[in-house]
């Protein structure tokens, strides 16, 4: 009895739905506009693959950013930039050693300390 | 630049020949005509992508169009879904009232009759599953062997889930009448 009250009720909405097909709707399929964008999609398989995957693309970029923004820091937090130490002095018995550490520069020794005065003549004065 | 142009004049056919038929399974899954067209146009592009053979309309052609907008629309309704229960949750913490039917509701063309509307409308209450399994049971007229066939489903599980999904229309389509 109950099965059969079911069964009637199962059918009932069946028919309801039938004959009130949501998709009544859809009384005109895709405009001039909407078929050219899939044919121009279908021309360029690389832009409809983006197009498709805009949600995973958009995703691997914010995960790409975020990463290297957190990298940054963590190296900022545990590998600081070494700090200059102060400049060490070289203390040594071996006067040598000394030299050997600092030597002479190695100037050329037989420039003239200035120029000769170049003499202009008169008439280039003028 | 001949065969591009033959290429191109034989999928604005494909596209022709398929767009009402899969704007009616997105529709009808999604309650949504806007949404329905995005998801259509999807499928097209899937199509261009992975059909290896001619771009001729065909049975195979039909099969895998369907298939591929059944599961796309069912993707969107689970997010949807899923954002709604987030939406739901945050309201929930700030102890406001919310409005069940703020994205489940349909986004149906008002020039739809009344009662083709509140159809929409119980459809749309329904779990993703559930819609997807009336629509193939009530608009594709599928068994449910060919049913459990295209979900994966076993026919046992088909009949349960069916049953409760049309006993939940009967109820709000009755309550409507």
């Amino acid at each position: 009895m109950n099965s059969e009250k079911d069964e009637n009720e199962f059918r009932a909405t069946e028919e309801f739905l039938k004959a009130n097909d949501p998709a009544a709707v859809v009384s005109r399929g895709f405009s001039a506009e909407q078929t050219r964008r899939v044919v121009r999609f279908m021309r360029h398989p690389f832009w409809a693959t983006v197009y498709l995957h805009h949600r995973t693309a958009a995703f691997c970029v914010t995960a790409a950013v975020v990463a290297a923004i957190v990298a940054v820091l963590l190296k900022t937090v545990f590998f600081p930039a070494p700090e200059f130490l102060p400049p060490v002095d070289i203390v040594t018995e071996d006067p040598d050693a000394t030299a050997q550490l600092d030597p002479e520069p190695d100037f050329p020794r037989d420039v003239p300390e200035s120029q000769p005065d170049i003499e202009i003549p008169e008439e280039d004065v003028e | 630049m001949t065969a591009g142009r033959d290429r191109d004049a034989a999928f604005g056919r494909i596209v022709a020949a398929y767009d009402k038929l899969l704007l009616a399974d997105a529709v009808r899954i999604l309650c949504d005509t806007e949404c329905a067209e995005d998801i259509v146009q999807d499928a097209f592009i899937k199509l261009s992508l992975k059909w290896k053979g001619e771009f001729e309309p065909s049975a195979a052609m039909t099969l895998f169009l369907r298939a591929v907008t059944r599961n796309l629309a069912l993707d969107e309704l689970r997010r949807r879904e899923r954002i709604e229960a987030l939406h739901r949750r945050q309201a929930n913490e700030r102890n406001e009232e919310t409005s069940t039917t703020a994205f489940s509701g349909t986004g149906m063309n008002s020039a739809l009759p009344e009662r083709a509307q509140r159809a929409a409308e119980a459809l749309a209450s329904l779990s993703p599953r559930e819609r997807e399994l009336v629509t193939l049971k009530v608009y594709d007229e599928k068994s449910y062997k060919e049913i459990a066939e295209a979900t994966g489903l076993t026919v046992g599980n088909v009949g349960f889930v069916l049953h409760n999904a049309m006993k939940k229309l009967a109820r709000i389509i009755g309550e409507e009448r």
